[in-house]
């Protein structure tokens, strides 16, 4: 029995099949052509190389809490930069350690760099990650005499130098119609501050968390806390050498890029945020919550920061905090190009 | 799919795809909306801020209380339009957080600044108040013989000394907070700028999205569009192009060939009808050509058959032939015979004169010429007593009559036959019947009269051996009707009606039984014994007629007889005929 053989008309068939399938490609073709603006924007910097690798000097501290998040989900190695982190007491330790050569990346306050900025300008902000303004905590004994702040004149009072809480203690003294003269200051390490105020070496200490909380633990009714929100506002950077910026500038978009991430975490997980902090920190999960509370964690560069710095410097040249008494130009510290290549719009500085 | 429901789907499909493209643009149009509604929103936030900035530098330079007052309502409307502003994104939300806590910490910077400088204020009026307590107090008091100086004004002093340190920390604390306002300001346009570029972004972006998806969806639409011809093309065009082909192949003559279509729709389902028809197609043709088979064996039996009624119809006509041949010849042959006996008289008597001539002229003597003379004499007595002359003439007479019945018998057989099955245009009917009589006579002895009632009839066109075979045939049937005891009459009439010629040929026999009488023209049936007769003669016959164009009817009744009429057309209606064929 034959049957209809349409093989013919089957093969031209398939020829227009392919012409108009050749067709749509080639449109979709110059559509993605058209918008690959768009398609560029979503590009993964972990694609496009091998891993780099870099050091952080990491002050364990509160606003620090991007950097933290972005270590332990591991999104600066998702970035394509494996993160060697050093850990240091403060922001200030940690600066120390970036101008020791310890490590190209830090963690640092504003008032620690606006103190190394005067005698060294061969690092630079890349970032802000994190701010608060109510940061600051002055603990003290009331077996001194303290009850109020104004109880504070003339007593002991310690602090780190050079530091966010060392600016804070100045502001709070001045809200309470007090300088520096006219107390008994003097400075110590972090670490220091707690164990001479619990041994009553000191009257009082100008500190922030958890080292306040981990004061007034063994004090108990014996301690009281001050703060005062509002009064200043502490901003947390990222800090590079400019021999890195200028050898591997990559690594800081992709260090930007982790902590891009990170901040979507925060966001995303705030309770699995806490909790990395406090690990981050050694804290109470409560005090970590007001903490919590009181930080803005977001990865921008913005105006108010050279502000800041502008004024702190000239707090720490007025104070004479410092032998030199000139203060450098941030704009020239701060590097715009990094964030502005990761998230340009979180660049509002005026550059 | 049928193909109701792919027309359905192909008129359906691009309306709903352009459908489709309406609803994308109408959402894009509403999310470009409300993107520019927070966009503008973004930038009146930068605005407040910006406005809340400019009369704090205001009040920062001249401390006026209207630019205290006027900040202070900034403030308030800025929370409110903070308070009231939402987004679902979470970094836009991020950044509104941090807008509003600097909105908050920046009151109480401005509060602390605005407190400040009362307290400077104060200071500088206590100075101011020191300073004219300073110029009245005078500086030394005699106190008895010894000037000693004035502890009043000492105090006073000490008192401006504290004044101005107080005044110290006062303006050191005022720069402090004059600097941390405007960090904070600065922190608030900052997000007021990344709220209003991340909108701008989103506005660019969905602007893109939407001419994106509006390029996606006209290419789907063609696409869809395109497919949707496609297919069906594919399943309803093609289809019908092969069926079409099928067709086609099929009207040539090729009924093997099948479509082989297995679509479920329409066409499937004709395409199935149409290769189920080929099949039954197949085997009616299967059993037509069978059937054809079989008609043609029929056909061949029925020729042996008719060859066989005709040879026993010749047998039978035949072996009345021979009787009618063999009664004049046998009285030909005895007249002949005797003549030949009278020959030997007649040779006896000749022989004798030879002898008497003989003698005569040899000269016998009288003796012998006497009994000689005698003996012819007597002879010639005899010979004319006998009567043989006379007698001889007789036989002779009737011999030649027989001769001529055999001569007029072969005649009418040569005419019985004439040119066979050949069609001639004018044949005398009338003289075919007595043909056929002549021949029959054998059949109809002398039981059967014969009237002949002969019209003025036309020459018919016709095969004459045919015709006379149909008539002999009911002639002899007619006359087997007829009981040899009771005798009969055949009438045999002819007569013109209209075009036609028609011929009855009436008996008065047995007749015919009324259930015998519809099957007497079917192909062997016969009511004769078996080897009498074939059962085919009345069936040829109308066969015969009907290939005339003409037509045969029988009618009769028990006891009564039988009559059959012919009819047939005659020459000129049979060219009258032909021409309209």
């Amino acid at each position: 029995m034959q049957s209809s053989d349409p093989t013919k008309k089957k093969s031209s068939g398939v020829k227009r099949l392919v012409a108009l399938v050749s067709v749509l490609v080639a449109a979709l073709g110059a559509a993605g052509f058209y918008f690959s603006d768009s398609l560029a924007n979503i590009r993964q910097l972990s694609a496009e190389a091998p891993h780099d690798k870099v050091s952080l000097a990491l002050g364990r501290e509160p606003l620090a809490a991007l950097a933290m998040i972005a270590l332990d989900q591991k999104f600066f190695d998702a970035a394509g930069v494996d993160v060697t982190v050093k850990k240091y007491n403060s922001g200030a330790l940690s600066l120390k350690a970036l101008l020791a050569g310890e490590a190209p990346v830090a963690t640092a306050a504003d008032i620690p760099i606006a103190f190394e900025s005067l005698s060294r300008q061969d690092f630079a902000i890349v970032a802000t990650i994190g701010s608060s303004d109510n940061e600051g905590r002055i603990v003290a004994r009331k077996d001194r005499g303290i009850q109020t702040p104004a109880d504070l004149r003339g007593k002991r009072i310690a602090t780190q130098k050079s530091s966010a809480v060392h600016f804070f203690l100045h502001m709070f003294l001045l809200q309470h119609g007090m300088t520096a003269g006219d107390v008994q200051l003097s400075f110590m390490k972090p670490d220091e501050l707690v164990k001479a105020l619990v041994k009553g070496d000191i009257d009082a200490f100008s500190m922030r968390e958890p080292f306040a909380s981990q004061a007034m633990q063994p004090l108990g009714d014996n301690g009281v806390v001050f703060t005062q929100p509002g009064l200043y506002r502490k901003t947390f950077s990222l800090v590079v050498r400019n021999d890195l910026l200028k050898q591997n500038p990559r690594v800081v978009q992709r260090l930007l890029e982790g902590l891009a991430q990170a901040e979507a975490f925060a966001l995303r997980e705030p309770e699995k945020a806490k909790d990395i902090l406090a690990r981050g920190l050694e804290a109470k999960p409560a005090e970590v919550a007001q903490l919590w509370k009181d930080s803005n964690l977001m990865v921008s560069l913005d105006q108010s920061l050279l502000v800041g710095l502008e004024d702190e410097a000239k707090w720490i040249i007025g104070s004479k905090l410092s032998d030199i008494n000139q203060a450098p130009s941030y704009l020239d510290m701060i590097h715009v190009d990094a964030l502005k290549a990761v998230n340009p719009v979180m660049v509002s500085l005026i550059h | 799919m049928n193909i109701r429901k792919k027309l359905y789907l192909n008129a359906v499909l691009p309306l709903a795809l352009v459908a489709s493209i309406g609803v994308v643009l109408y959402m894009t149009g509403r999310y470009v909306s409300d993107v520019t509604a927070q966009e503008r929103v973004a930038a009146d936030l930068v605005k407040g801020v910006f406005e809340l900035t400019t009369v704090a530098d205001e009040y920062l330079l001249n401390h006026s209380e209207r630019a205290q007052r006027q900040w202070g309502m900034k403030h308030q409307s800025l929370g409110q339009l903070l308070s009231e502003l939402r987004s679902k994104e979470q970094v836009e939300e991020a950044i509104l957080a941090r807008v509003r806590s600097e909105h908050q910490g920046i009151r109480t910077t401005f509060s602390e600044l605005t407190a400040n400088y009362e307290k400077a204020a104060k200071n500088q009026q206590r100075q101011a108040t020191l300073a004219q307590k300073q110029a009245e107090v005078p500086a030394v008091i005699s106190t008895g013989k010894k000037v000693v100086p004035n502890p009043a004004l000492q105090e006073v002093v000490a008192e401006q000394d504290q004044a101005k340190r107080e005044a110290a920390t006062l303006r050191e604390l005022d720069t402090r907070l004059v600097n941390q306002l405007l960090s904070k300001s600065q922190a608030m346009v900052s997000g007021g700028l990344q709220l209003a570029r991340i909108n701008q972004n989103k506005v660019t972006q969905t602007e893109r999205n939407a001419a994106l998806a509006i390029f996606g969806f006209v290419l789907l639409t063609g696409l869809g569009i395109s497919a949707t011809s496609l297919l069906i093309n594919r399943s309803v065009v093609r289809p019908i192009g092969q069926v079409k082909q099928g067709t086609e192949i099929v009207a040539k003559g090729n009924i093997d060939y099948r479509l082989g279509i297995r679509t479920k729709d329409e066409i499937g389902d004709l395409a199935r009808t149409f290769d189920q028809m080929l099949d039954n197609l197949k085997q009616t043709t299967a059993s037509r050509d069978e059937l054809n088979r079989a008609n043609e064996e029929l056909k061949n039996s029925t020729s042996a058959l008719i060859q066989s009624e005709k040879m026993a119809s010749i047998g039978q006509m035949v072996a009345g032939v021979a009787h009618e041949i063999n009664t004049p010849l046998a009285y030909v042959r005895s007249n002949v015979e005797i003549v030949k006996d009278q020959m030997d008289q007649t040779k006896r008597m000749i022989d004798a004169y030879e002898e008497l001539a003989q003698a005569l002229t040899s000269g016998a003597d009288e003796k012998s010429l006497g009994e000689k003379f005698n003996r012819v004499n007597a002879m010639a007595a005899e010979f004319r007593e006998s009567n043989t002359v006379e007698e001889v003439k007789d036989l002779l007479a009737r011999g030649l009559s027989g001769l001529d019945q055999i001569r007029e018998l072969v005649l009418n057989l040569k005419n019985f036959s004439r040119l066979d099955r050949e069609r001639v245009t004018g044949f005398n009917l009338n003289e075919g019947l007595d043909n056929v009589l002549q021949l029959a006579k054998p059949v109809l002895k002398s039981k059967v009269k014969v009237v002949k009632e002969y019209g003025e009839i036309p020459f018919i066109a016709c095969s004459p051996s045919q015709i006379n075979q149909v008539f002999l045939n009911i002639i002899t049937n007619a006359a087997q009707a007829i009981d040899e005891d009771k005798g009969g009459t055949i009438l045999i009439k002819t007569a013109r009606t209209g075009d036609n010629v028609q011929i009855i040929i009436r008996d008065n026999g047995r007749g015919i039984p009324p259930e015998v009488l519809p099957k007497i023209f079917d192909p062997f049936y016969t009511t004769k014994k078996v080897g009498e007769g074939t059962g085919l003669g009345l069936s040829i016959s109308r066969k015969i007629i009907e290939e005339h164009g003409g037509a045969i009817q029988a009618q009769s009744a028990i006891g009564k007889g039988s009559i059959f009429t012919i009819t047939l057309p005659s020459a000129g209606a049979v060219v009258e005929l032909r021409k309209r064929a």
